[in-house]
């Protein structure tokens, strides 16, 4: 299964993240400009994905993350939250990630520029 | 707390019949050992720890079934079985997770943590009905002891302390409650259960399989006592076999392999000094690792006490650390099984990573060498179990024949026999 979808970096609008990154393991659902994200902290490092479950578009956040592996909460499907692949049934489609960077004031996502 | 009982049981008035092979390679004796044993006795299923907060769970896979172990909202732990109640479908994979409610891939009907039933997608097209308490997740018996989970299959299995008999009397001083999984691993190997529980059963074995341990652990004057369903094999470590050195000789291993490590550097002195000195810079490790040592004798602190709970469960229990393996048999092939191997480290007061499960498989050639510690030590057993299994199935080999070293065996095999003929 191949890794999710992902903008070039000269193509992204950069915005601070409105939510403290939670707890190892945990996730933390957000909007920004239209999107509905969700803000994992896996293993320490945070990572940004559409908060959307590719098999049945429920929402990812409320899943736990084992290692790099988010579960979706729903029906246990599994996504590497670091590139949006899938990487348990019943997902089958990569999930869309985005950028994360260390910031001044904290963390931002790169979302597609308008 | 009481200390550990040291005495020495009665040998158990067991004869050294020939065992059948037929018990480990047989299809309609593996059948009879699911109804009316599997079925019937309590099982270890996994830690308390796993699933600290609501809606936390982890399966259980044994034999053809799968239970949902899950934590309730009143912090209490009930176990499900892992079934739709609709058509049947599996409601989660084999593993851990979390969840707000089970929620079924196939239809999409919806359960609580606590098993009832939540929703079910368009109630009206069943003219039956859609009765929640007929339709709810079937609940299988669930209990702790020292941190660990067991279930049982049978709703009328009786207590569970009742079941386990002697064994938190033996192992409740060690508080393994507190203990840390430091590794977790699943080996899919070519026998059956009962090969690989004898296997870890006597001590008869090492000096052959693990030649190399006689140096500094002690076959010769390994204990074995028998209680009602569980065994115990008190093996002395930081003490060479007799097989290897006079007895009280400090062999370079013990040295090396033990007292260096524990920062005991030029040791001299006679054999029970340096159990002493093994003993007493363990104990000095104690506020550093959380560890409380004050309710293990000298014998605890350095030697393996090895327990057997009938009928899968091994405890290689350490002062330090405790290896946990338990036993499962494979849902339709006596001549397969699932070796689940866990290893708990007696350091509480440390921040211990939860490992992620690994799994392996003897048919696959892997080997467990450099994966964990005593991976070599175990590589050695995984290397002889496929192939006693291979002999058992010539038509050469009839039975086993045990000795009294392999009381143990024996004795397991009086217990199963117990449930198989209806007198447990």
């Amino acid at each position: 299964m191949s890794g999710g979808d992902r903008a070039e970096d000269a193509d992204l609008a950069w915005h601070p993240v409105p939510v403290p990154l939670p707890a190892e393991g945990r996730t933390c659902s957000f909007e920004l400009t239209g999107y509905r994200l969700v803000l994992c902290n896996a293993l320490g490092s945070a990572y940004v994905l559409r908060d959307e479950c590719p098999h049945m578009r429920v929402p990812l956040s409320g899943g736990r993350i084992q290692g790099t592996v988010l579960e979706c909460p729903r029906h246990g499907g599994k996504i590497d939250v670091r590139d949006g692949a899938a990487v348990g049934r019943p997902i089958r489609k990569s999930a869309t990630c985005f950028a994360v960077r260390e910031g001044e004031a904290g963390l931002e996502v790169g979302l597609p520029a308008a | 707390m009481p200390p550990t009982p040291m005495s020495k049981m009665p040998e158990p008035a067991l004869d050294y019949v020939p065992i059948p092979k037929s018990r480990y390679t047989g299809t309609e004796f593996a059948a009879l050992e699911w109804e009316r044993m599997w079925t019937q006795v309590w099982l270890m299923a996994g830690r308390v720890s796993d699933i600290p907060e609501p809606g936390d769970y982890f399966t259980f896979e044994i034999g053809r079934e799968s239970i949902l172990v899950i934590r309730q909202h009143d912090g209490s732990i009930a176990a499900r079985y892992n079934v739709c109640m609709h058509r049947g479908n599996r409601l989660r994979e084999p593993g851990r997770g979390h969840v707000d409610r089970f929620s079924c891939l196939f239809h999409g009907w919806q359960y609580e943590i606590d098993g009832s039933l939540a929703a079910a997608l368009d109630p009206e097209c069943f003219k039956q009905g859609v009765p929640a308490d007929q339709l709810s997740l079937r609940p299988v018996l669930c209990d702790t002891w020292a941190g660990f989970v067991f279930v049982s299959l049978n709703p009328d299995a009786g207590p569970l302390r009742d079941y386990l008999g002697i064994i938190p009397k033996h192992l409740d001083p060690y508080g393994f409650e507190h203990w840390k999984i430091s590794y977790d691993c699943t080996v899919e190997i070519e026998c059956n259960w009962k090969t690989c529980v004898d296997a870890f059963n006597e001590a008869y074995h090492l000096s052959s399989t693990h030649a190399w341990t006689v140096a500094f652990s002690d076959d010769v004057r390994t204990v074995y006592d028998c209680y009602d369903k569980h065994t115990r094999m008190i093996f002395p470590e930081v003490q060479a076999s007799p097989r290897f050195a006079p007895p009280g000789t400090v062999t370079d291993e013990i040295k090396d392999m033990f007292l260096k490590r524990v920062g005991v550097e030029n040791f001299e002195g006679d054999g029970d000094a340096a159990r002493r000195a093994y003993a007493e810079a363990i104990q000095k490790m104690g506020p550093v690792l959380g560890a409380d040592f004050s309710d293990l004798n000298l014998s605890q602190m350095c030697d393996d006490f090895h327990y057997t709970i009938f009928p899968n469960i091994t405890f290689n229990t350490h002062s330090l650390f405790v290896w946990v393996f338990t036993h499962r048999p494979h849902p339709t092939d006596p001549n397969r099984m699932y070796f689940d191997f866990i290893n708990l480290m007696n350091t509480p007061a440390q921040d211990v990573p939860r490992p992620e499960k690994e799994h392996y498989s003897t048919a696959r050639g892997d080997t467990l060498e450099g994966k964990c510690t005593g991976g070599d030590l175990l590589d050695e057993d995984l290397y002889n179990l496929p192939r006693v299994q291979s002999g058992m199935n010539s038509a050469a080999f009839e039975h086993l024949h045990l000795g009294t070293q392999e009381v143990r065996i024996l004795h397991h095999q009086d217990t199963l026999m117990r449930y198989i003929e209806g007198r447990a």
